[in-house]
């Protein structure tokens, strides 16, 4: 009897310890394999051959597809500069400027890969031809439930959410780390309680 | 009493390290909401599949921006050729193999003449090939890929409705077709 209790009572820690720890490393997209500028993550690796396990499983778990290297890569933020998680219920201002690519788009997702906004009338996302820049081509985008002037990324909800910087034909794909990545700074300007 | 449960305890510590990495490893051989496993099961091979929304084949994360266009090749039937129409926007294709990994990819400016001619066969046809030497492929990047299965995705920028017909036409006029080597024609034969 004994020994069943034994038996029982590791099976109880290992399967849950174990489900719990794995589906924590999946959820919190753990750094592993990644490339990391200020509150932006990319994975560069995540559609090679040399791809890790968790990166891998992350790729899986989240149906996305990867872009290939010609393509260009994909920064991922689920927090603000101080690290707070970031949430369609308060403002964000994302100012800077990107590291050299031919064109850019910022987007909104929830955390299940959905965009928050894409409705015909309003999408979550704006487009690098399509804003405005300061003369020195740095640029801001205000991302907020309520219209903004200059460029604004519209959301809605209050759930939290991930915003996705994807260059597209840059060289930071193709290069050993020669180019500083250079990604914009993701500011809080207030929550609605 | 105390000895046997720390003992039980780190028991449950060591199956848990165990089952974490099980977990893990298996996620890509099993999960279901891999967007490359639902391509594959749902769509035929050698045709592109236009999609205008990634949902109905579980793919996640789209660029709202970008459309997407899609072809599944098995190299064990023949040989598969890429041919897209001439365009002035943004594209960019990439060859996966079946579990969805990048085997190779390219961009309207890394492309010969900025058009896409895209030969993707298996090693086996690769040396056929190099036998051979047809001349149609000189302007086509050939991709030779160890799997036998996969798929080609293209994407095409749409920033606002002004370019939707200039980059659905590239979409939709993309030819995704059995590649046949002129063998029957050379002296040699």
């Amino acid at each position: 009897m004994r020994i069943l209790i034994n038996i029982f009572v590791v099976l109880l820690i290992g399967l849950g310890l174990g489900g719990l720890s794995a589906n924590f490393a999946l959820q919190r997209s753990l750094q592993v394999g990644a490339v990391t500028t200020g509150s932006w993550s990319a994975w560069p690796f995540v559609g090679g051959a040399e791809v890790d396990p968790y990166t891998s499983a992350k790729a899986t778990t989240s149906g996305s597809i990867p872009l290939g290297a010609a393509e260009g890569l994909a920064f991922e933020a689920t927090s603000d500069r101080e690290g707070k998680n970031l949430d369609t219920r308060c403002s964000y201002e994302i100012a800077g400027s990107t590291s050299t690519a031919r064109l850019w788009t910022l987007t909104a997702y929830d955390l299940d890969g959905k965009l928050i906004l894409n409705d015909g009338v309003f999408v979550s996302g704006v487009y690098s031809g399509n804003i405005v820049r300061f003369p020195d081509s740095s640029f801001v985008v205000h991302v907020s439930s309520t219209p903004k002037s200059g460029n604004w990324l519209p959301i809605r909800g209050d759930s939290r959410m991930k915003l996705v910087l994807r260059l597209y034909d840059t060289p930071i794909t193709s290069n050993s780390g020669l180019v500083d990545t250079q990604m914009p700074r993701i500011q809080s300007t207030g929550c609605q309680k | 009493m105390k000895k046997r449960l720390i003992y039980l305890f780190f028991c449950g510590l060591l199956l848990a390290g165990i089952i974490h990495i099980i977990i893990i490893l298996l996620i890509p051989y099993f999960g279901s909401k891999d967007a490359a496993k639902q391509i594959s099961r749902q769509l035929v091979s050698q045709k592109f599949y236009y999609i205008n929304d990634g949902k109905s084949l579980g793919i996640s994360n789209t660029d709202p921006f970008l459309k997407l266009s899609v072809c599944k090749f098995d190299l064990e039937k023949s040989a598969i050729e890429i041919v897209g129409p001439d365009t002035g926007t943004f594209w960019s294709a990439s060859v996966f193999d079946e579990r969805g990994r990048v085997i190779y990819s390219l961009n309207d400016r890394t492309a010969i003449q900025n058009r896409l001619k895209m030969v993707i066969v298996n090693p086996i046809q690769m040396a056929d090939i190099r036998q051979l030497q047809p001349e149609e492929i000189e302007s086509s990047i050939l991709v030779e890929s160890r799997a036998e299965r996969g798929f080609v995705l293209l994407r095409a920028l749409v920033p606002d409705q002004s370019w939707e017909s200039q980059s659905l036409d590239f979409l939709k006029r993309a030819e995704c077709i059995p590649y046949v080597t002129n063998s029957a024609v050379t002296p040699e034969g």
